[in-house]
């Protein structure tokens, strides 16, 4: 898997052979199909609104991503999205301490990511159940650290506008556009995650661990150090997307990210990755998410009658199901 | 391999001994976070209740004071502060209520919406054994068993923030403590339709949500009313796909100029879509429910034309209120719907800061003290009570006697001490007028309380009176007495010339009308014995008369005496009256007294203490022109109850 | 080291923890347990008949959701859409009976509905070979849209007289809760519950069925070869989860008589909790209704015992969440003297 062929093989074979085709393939074919028959859908504008309604989930999904492919999955994100929130805002709003904020809102996740981890390889029970059990647990904690209440500011801090402010440079050239400089965390972590995965021998490793952990094993990969290290990854991830959320909306209540876990996991497999590890990639998790909210905002859009705008989450699961049926059929040919 | 399991274990443990550490110190009071400006500073505890304050009046402490007794008391809400900011402000109340009012406080509530998870809440709740329940009635329907359970079990219950009071929900609890969901939704839409909305959409981040939903049909309705368009939108729990959603459905329906939100959730992602689309203030019109710190700059900046406030801190603080009063005085709310809002928020009046430590004085002017009409006391013991418990300073000041011209002159003299608060008893809105007038020009908030009709009837603008509904009053009373066999009345008036006495026998008297039957006036004096001979003559002259209605304690205690001279036994004559006395309690017990209507002075007193307080610490204002504290009326079947406290709280 | 140790154990010790391995709901039950009698020293209103029907009464609706989920579970595949399930069984029964339809025909047919939405999930499964996690997390979103369709997004309330239908489903056991003052809220569901749980039990140890069910989940391959009609067994047990889920739907209904869209939201991990508690395997295999019985029954005990306790709900998730973590964890370890 995602290992280089040599270059003169068929350019269709090696698409169609790769983890990125079925969810591709999908977002072109509702692409060109939304283009043509939804009105308002081809505008710069919706482009930019489907990929900011990405922005949180997507960079969640690449952290769990990174775990599922090396086998384990990751439950506690959602809560750790809203104690990465959390801690960036006590930084930035009580301390004024941008750095300090960041520090908090990477590193408390990060830590707990580990705590994942540790319990996962030192206790031998699945993640599932591991981070089913932190996933309550951390909110409990979210509750504690918080007291309970909401933390919302108005002011503007230069870090926000870093994180998650108006990408003007952008917007000003092209009409109706709206992108976010979320956008650009965005991109700049699927590139530095793929390029990880692809390239560098902890790549090799993730999916060795995923796919074959017995002859991981065998070749010398330290199997526990990997998956520790990608609980790492996918907590500071939810940490990072926590600090996204608040640079933007300037508010974070104990429930944000609630749910995400869900939206994440869903997000990775509709982008090919599979659930039981040893396949998938990170621009395949970003398509993913991207088509997801490439179906939302054709539904409402669309503006049918009988899917009302208040139950178009239903078209969301029925668009799980059938890009995850694509993409095992794509892989079934290739 | 061992080792990593050792850590394992005690990072669990670790886990564990934190959260069990935390878990009960954390319940009464969570470490405050100063995000909300409701929040931040401890609330006045029961320290500072040892304060001196210049008490007019010191009484010895009978056996045990019912403020001693400490209470449970458990609040079911189907949301909670931890996942939607707006119950911040409720619990906020609640907590601040229970410190005040040495209440112990659990507040309970699903972690997600969770109707059927609610209703199981209150059975558990039921379960802790409570001295009283506080419920959102959200599904009255699915909460009814449940609360009646509660009741059944003898635990006092009031329903807060969603319901429509006891009588539309179908259970008979005591009150309900809160806005008018729907009345809320199109009040709000009528607003923006008056500002120009064409096409309109309600913004739901949580449709199936009863109270939601019924906001947006408000919404909905005050639009096809006037002949336009709207429909809902659901959005998310993610900010940014809310934002998308939005965005989406406003490319879609780019004629859509009028936007609802129902709350800081909903608001938090539509000025998102504000920013990102550029659209400015005036592009398109929006209102919101609640309020929050991004919502008040909104506001100002005129992007927000409105946030409809139901003072959410005043819902908690009312529901842990009216329970203690219930529990500790058997005192019952007067209405079975406790108004607290819905109060708009606009350009005007955004944005005042709550000082929940400000140090307050207030002034109380009535036209009778204590030391010489026993009824009194209890208005002043009410007083006393609530501003121990808020840690406020009070002087009462009245005339020696009864004398109007003076009691208007005191109302000068309080004004000149410059007073935070100021209550006065509306006895003759004429008199009163100016001196009034003066002091709402100086800027203090004024009450009326115990005598008055309210701001519009009296022709002044204080804030609210606080009292019973007077002409209510003498016309429920007359009702009973005709539904007990009444055939001729006469209403005896201790003071003609006092409007609200004067109210009450015309309630009595139209009573009596509309059953196309007799009844009169009959004025007596200050004079006991006087009285007495009055009545005796009087009754004497029309023998037919077998309805008599006493205006408080000092008709009562001259018209016992003549019965007692004439040798009428119970049953020979039918009498009711106002307000409650030991002398009338025994009556009402043996049956000489068919009831007693009670205007429950000690609330009088608690609640002008409690509205002057929140209005200035919490920017709180009073939801109606009136806020009754009766009628209440008080027969064999709960007499029991009041007798142990008469005389000193009711 | 480990040995040495093991050695110096007393042998007594040993047998009783290898007695103890050899029974799924060990742990499980221990806990249940323990915090019984720490809930029962820690607060005087824990052990009163209020508190104890309130336990069995709430926790035998999520329960019957919770025997079919492990069954599924048992035979290695998830739903994640039993909640949905659920508010769209109550939904049917609600609208059908305020339509007018006879009261046990509209009970079929929400029964049926919620047999079909199985149906279609063990389908998905068996034909598309899509990770039941990943199906049952489309099919729950779409469910929830089914609800929220029919529904029109609002509540459904029954409207008509008090029927006869609704006391068999769940009445008040009256003439045992009026034993006690105040009087306590025991239901039928409860008896429903345990039914349902002692049938499952008998299927799963008794039955061929209960065979085939344990081979699916514990070597699907293995049950392949020796001629276990795989295919059937998981499409039945999404069906009977279905169909479950749809009954406790029914028999709450049948309680509240009101239903919302948003009913049964948030059940599914609550119930695979429950299992994961009560010693089920998540790779399945292995489990027993009676452990899954047990864990539904902890969290409800830990649920009601918190509230009297006063502590914060944020707090209960943080400790069913320890509590899974813990149960497993010694799960795992009296599993390694199970041999």
């Amino acid at each position: 898997m995602g290992a280089p062929r040599t270059k003169e093989k068929n350019l269709w074979d090696l698409f169609i052979t790769s983890p990125v085709a079925g969810p591709l393939a999908t977002m072109i074919v509702i692409w060109v199909v939304f283009s043509l028959f939804v009105p308002h859908f081809a505008s710069m504008r919706s482009v930019s609104g489907i990929i900011n309604a990405a922005t949180l989930t997507g960079m969640v999904t690449i952290g769990v991503t990174m775990l599922m492919i090396s086998g384990e999955f990751d439950l506690s994100v959602g809560s750790l999205v809203a104690i990465g929130a959390y801690g960036f805002a006590f930084g930035t709003v009580f301390w004024h301490s941008p750095l300090l904020g960041i520090v908090l809102g990477l590193f408390i996740p990060a830590i707990l990511g580990a705590i994942n981890g540790l319990i996962f390889v030192g206790t031998g029970i699945p993640s599932f159940i591991v981070t089913l059990g932190t996933l309550y647990i951390y909110r409990g904690a979210v509750w504690l650290l918080s007291g309970g209440q909401l933390i919302q500011t108005l002011e503007r801090p230069l870090v926000y506008q870093i994180f998650n402010g108006r990408l003007d440079v952008v917007n000003n050239l092209i009409p109706g556009a709206n992108f976010r400089t979320s956008l650009l965390w965005l991109l700049g972590m699927t590139a530095l995650f793929q390029y990880i995965l692809t390239r560098t021998a902890y790549g090799n490793h993730v999916f060795a661990v995923g796919g074959n952990p017995l002859g991981a094993l065998a070749q010398g990969v330290n199997v526990r150090r990997v998956k520790v290290i990608n609980f790492i990854i996918s907590g500071t991830l939810a940490g990072l997307t926590g600090i996204l959320l608040f640079s933007q909306y300037r508010s974070v209540r104990v429930a944000t990210g609630a749910g995400m876990e869900l939206s994440a996991i869903a997000a990775a497999v509709v982008g090919g990755t599979l659930l039981t590890g040893g396949a998938g990639s990170i621009w395949g998790a970003l398509l993913g998410a991207l088509l997801i909210s490439t179906l939302r905002t054709g539904v409402i859009l669309m503006n049918i009658p009988f899917i009302p705008a208040d139950n178009f989450e239903a078209v969301v699961g029925v668009t799980i199901i059938g890009a995850v049926i694509l993409n095992n059929w794509l892989r079934s040919r290739g | 391999m061992k080792s990593r399991f050792i850590l394992a274990v005690f990072v669990l443990s670790l886990l564990a001994i934190i959260a069990v550490a935390c878990a009960p110190a954390a319940t009464p009071t969570p470490t405050p976070v100063p995000a909300k400006p409701t929040e931040a500073k401890p609330t006045p505890t029961q320290a500072k209740e040892m304060a001196p304050t210049p008490t007019p009046k010191e009484e010895k402490p009978a056996a045990a004071a019912p403020e001693e007794k400490r209470l449970k008391i458990i609040m079911v809400q189907h949301a909670l502060c931890a996942w939607d900011s707006f119950w911040c402000t409720v619990e906020q109340g609640a907590k601040d209520a229970a410190a005040a009012m040495n209440v112990d406080l659990t507040i309970l509530g699903p972690d997600k919406f969770d109707l059927e998870k609610t209703a199981a809440l209150i059975d558990q709740a039921v379960a802790a054994n409570p001295d009283g329940l506080a419920v959102t009635v959200t599904d009255p329907k699915l909460f009814k068993d449940p609360i009646m359970r509660a009741l059944d079990a003898g635990i006092p219950v009031v329903g807060y923030n969603a319901g429509s009071g006891p009588e539309k929900d179908g259970i008979p609890y005591l009150t309900y403590i809160g806005q008018d969901e729907y009345q809320g939704g199109y009040q709000g839409g009528k607003r923006l339709i008056a500002a120009g909305a064409k096409k309109g959409v309600c913004i739901n981040h949580q449709v199936g949500h009863a109270g939601l939903d019924a906001r947006c049909n408000g919404f909905i309705d005050a639009f096809k009313e006037a002949g336009l368009e709207a429909e809902v939108l659901a959005i998310t729990n993610d900010p940014a796909e809310s934002q998308t959603i939005i965005d989406d459905y406003y490319t879609a329906h780019p004629d859509v100029d009028a936007f609802l939100t129902l709350g800081p959730n909903g608001a938090n992602p539509f000025y998102a879509f504000v920013e990102a689309r550029g659209l400015k203030p005036g592009d398109i019109l929006h209102g919101t429910f609640d309020l929050s710190p991004e919502i008040e700059a909104h506001i100002k900046d005129g992007l927000t034309l409105f946030g409809i406030d139901q003072q959410p801190y005043l819902q908690g603080f009312g529901s842990v209120m009216w329970l203690t009063l219930v529990k500790r005085y058997g005192i019952m709310p007067a209405l079975p719907v406790t108004p607290t809002g819905p109060g708009f928020v606009t350009k005007e009046n955004v944005g005042v800061k709550p000082q929940p430590d400000k140090p307050l004085k207030l002034m109380f002017v009535q036209h009778a003290l204590c030391a010489w009409d026993s009824f009194w006391c209890v208005v002043e013991k009410g007083i006393d009570v609530a501003a121990k418990q808020l840690n406020v300073d009070y002087t009462v000041l009245g005339p020696d006697k009864f004398d109007l011209e003076k009691t208007a002159a005191l109302i000068d003299q309080a004004v000149a001490a410059k007073p935070d608060g100021l209550a006065v008893t509306v006895t003759d809105p004429k008199l009163f007028k100016d001196p009034i007038m003066r002091a709402i020009e100086a800027g203090i908030p004024v009450v009326g309380y115990n005598a008055g009709s309210g701001p519009e009837k009296d022709g002044i603008p204080y804030l609210t009176y606080i009292g019973m509904d007077e002409y209510q009053g003498g016309y429920q009373g007359g009702k009973r007495m005709i539904a007990a066999g009444a055939k001729k009345g006469v209403c005896i008036n201790h003071q003609v010339g006092h409007a609200g006495l004067d109210a009450r026998c015309n309630g009595f008297i139209d009573a009596f009308k509309e059953a196309g039957l007799e009844a009169e006036v009959l004025a007596i004096t200050n004079d006991p014995a006087e009285s007495q001979t009055i009545i005796d003559d009087y009754y004497t002259a029309h023998p037919d008369v077998n309805a008599f209605l006493t205006l408080g304690p000092n008709g009562a205690n001259p018209f016992y005496a003549f019965m007692e001279a004439r040798g009428l036994k119970a049953g020979d004559v039918i009498h009711g009256t106002f307000d409650l006395s030991p002398e009338i309690v025994a009556h009402v017990e043996d049956g000489t007294t068919l009831f007693a209507i009670d205007q429950q002075p000690f609330l009088q007193g608690y609640l002008s203490v409690v509205t002057l307080t929140l209005l200035q610490r919490q920017n709180i204002s009073p939801a109606l022109p009136v806020t009754p504290t009766g009628p209440g009326f008080v027969d064999k079947s709960n007499i029991a109850l009041v007798k142990a406290l008469a005389g000193t709280y009711r | 080291m480990a040995a040495e140790i093991a050695r110096a154990r007393s042998s007594a010790f040993h047998r009783v923890r290898q007695r103890l391995a050899e029974y799924p709901e060990a742990v499980a039950f221990i806990s249940f347990l323990l915090i019984f009698v720490f809930f029962s020293l820690a607060n005087e209103n824990f052990l009163t008949p209020i508190s104890i029907s309130n336990i069995l009464t709430f926790g035998s609706i999520t329960g019957i959701v919770v025997v079919g989920v492990a069954m599924l579970m048992i035979s290695g595949e998830f739903d994640l859409s039993v909640g949905s399930t659920f508010a769209v069984a109550s939904y049917v029964f609600a609208l059908t009976l305020n339509a007018g339809v006879p009261p046990v025909l509209s009970l079929l047919l929400a029964l049926l509905v919620s047999l079909l939405l199985g149906a279609v999930n063990g389908l998905i499964v068996v034909y598309t070979r899509i990770p039941s996690f990943i199906a049952t997390l489309g099919t729950m979103l779409a469910y929830r849209g089914i609800a929220r369709a029919i529904g029109h997004g609002k509540f459904a309330t029954y409207k008509g007289e008090h029927l006869f239908l609704f006391d068999v489903l769940n009445g008040s056991l009256d003439w045992l809760n009026h034993l006690f003052t105040p009087p306590a809220i025991f239901r039928l569901s409860i008896v429903w519950f345990f039914l349902i749980a002692l049938g499952m039990t008998y299927v799963l140890l008794r039955t061929r069925y209960g065979n085939w069910v344990f081979a699916t989940g514990g070597n699907r391959l293995g049950a392949y070869a020796q001629g276990v009609p795989v295919h059937k067994v998981l499409l039945v047990n999404f069906m009977l989860t279905g169909f479950l889920a749809g009954l406790a739907g029914v028999i709450q209904f049948a309680h509240r008589t009101s239903v919302d869209p948003l009913r049964g939201a948030g059940m599914e991990l609550i119930a695979v909790a429950a299992c994961v508690i009560g010693g089920v395997l998540l790779t399945g295999g292995y489990g027993t209704i009676l452990g899954a019985v047990i864990g539904i029954l902890t969290i409800q005990m830990l649920d009601q015992g918190l509230v009297l306790m006063q502590v914060p709900i944020q707090v209960f998730q943080a400790f069913v969440g320890l509590l899974i973590i813990t149960a497993v964890v010694s799960n795992r370890y009296l599993a390694r003297f199970a041999e």
